[in-house]
């Protein structure tokens, strides 16, 4: 939500700048006109109606280009945070599960990270169980029964990772 | 496609999506800049009227004035652009949160022991690429998962065929399992 705001902090920054230049030169220019001889026009705008223009158009211009890149910059960023995620993802369908996420970006990425860490971790440690239990079975010499009971449990625990 | 291979080179978010959202705010940006110049030309265009002393008077009256009025038009503009602006760029952002959340659903459901359904998408979403590669994870390990208890079922079936070799075959296929679950690090 808090990248919807940055176009929005360029248009109070454009508000803020456009105001206090233009009502400095637009103070300047009436004041200018009041001491001349002649009043040579109708409006306060025939005064000032060109320096408002150019003011409004470089108002328009830098909150377009201040708030795009802005926003381009958190998209940047974004994408690189995902980009790592949707690495990691890839590394995990390889059987990497234990290389750490850590993807760089906002606040909210780094969360989306941290839970495939946990997601990894929870299925490595699924897999970490029925790998010893695999290893016990091979090792231990059971009794028929046991090593029924266990095999049928080993299954269980298969049927755990990713229902 | 390959589960490793799934999303990849694809960008996260299109290029033709940031155009649309760049366009849809310049034009926001364009249409309160217009809105500010009306109230402007509005409270600027009020003619000098009277002789020499009249016209004097009203410049500077209209001088002490111009603060206020400048400071007002702006504030409307600024309220009326962030508050587009805020709107616009979410109605944009749903389009990148929305599968990401989604997603972050799946993750908590995998995580409390809950089945696990792959994360859809809807018409216009971004950050496709991370939620095909996460499917293509999931797809992954319940592939593996089917195989490895495709190998202990095919050592029951055969236990049921000779039941002298019954243990024998079912150790053989923990062999095989313990070489296929090493794949996980």
């Amino acid at each position: 939500m808090g990248i919807a705001l940055l176009p929005a902090a360029a248009v109070l920054a454009g508000g803020i700048l456009f105001a206090a230049m233009f009502h400095a030169e637009c103070r300047e220019a009436l004041h200018a006109a009041s001491f001349r001889g002649h009043f040579l026009f109708r409006t306060p705008y025939d005064l000032v109606g060109a320096l408002m223009v150019r003011r409004l158009a470089a108002l328009f211009a830098f909150v377009t280009v201040a708030g795009g890149a802005l926003l381009l910059l958190r998209f940047r960023q974004i994408g690189a945070g995902l980009a790592r995620v949707a690495e990691v993802l890839r590394m995990s369908a390889e059987g990497d599960l234990s290389s750490p996420a850590d993807p760089p970006g906002p606040r909210g990425i780094a969360v989306l990270g941290s839970r495939v860490d946990g997601v990894r971790g929870h299925v490595l440690g699924l897999i970490g169980e029925v790998r010893a239990e695999v290893d016990f079975l091979r090792r231990e010499p059971l009794p028929e029964d046991e090593f029924l009971r266990r095999w049928e449990g080993l299954k269980e625990k298969m049927g755990r990772i990713a229902p | 496609m390959t589960a490793a291979g799934a999303g990849k080179g694809a960008p996260l978010v299109e290029a033709g999506y940031r155009f649309r959202l760049l366009l849809g705010l310049s034009a926001v940006f364009l249409l309160g800049t217009s809105l500010l110049h009306r109230i402007l030309f509005a409270v600027f265009s009020r003619e000098i009227a009277g002789d020499y002393a009249a016209a004097l008077h009203a410049l500077r009256h209209f001088s002490e004035l111009a603060g206020p009025v400048i400071a007002l038009s702006v504030l409307a503009y600024v309220l009326l652009v962030c508050g587009a602006t805020v709107v616009l760029a979410s109605y944009f952002l749903f389009k990148v949160a929305g599968p990401i959340y989604r997603m972050e659903r799946t993750l908590e459901a995998c995580v409390s022991g809950n089945p696990v359904r792959p994360v859809f998408f809807r018409h216009g979403d971004q950050a496709q690429t991370l939620t095909v590669t996460f499917n293509a994870f999931l797809r992954t390990l319940r592939e593996d998962r089917q195989k490895w208890m495709g190998m202990m079922e095919h050592a029951e079936r055969l236990c049921l065929q000779d039941q002298a070799a019954c243990r024998a075959e079912m150790e053989k296929a923990l062999s095989e399992l313990d070489l296929l679950l090493s794949k996980y690090r």
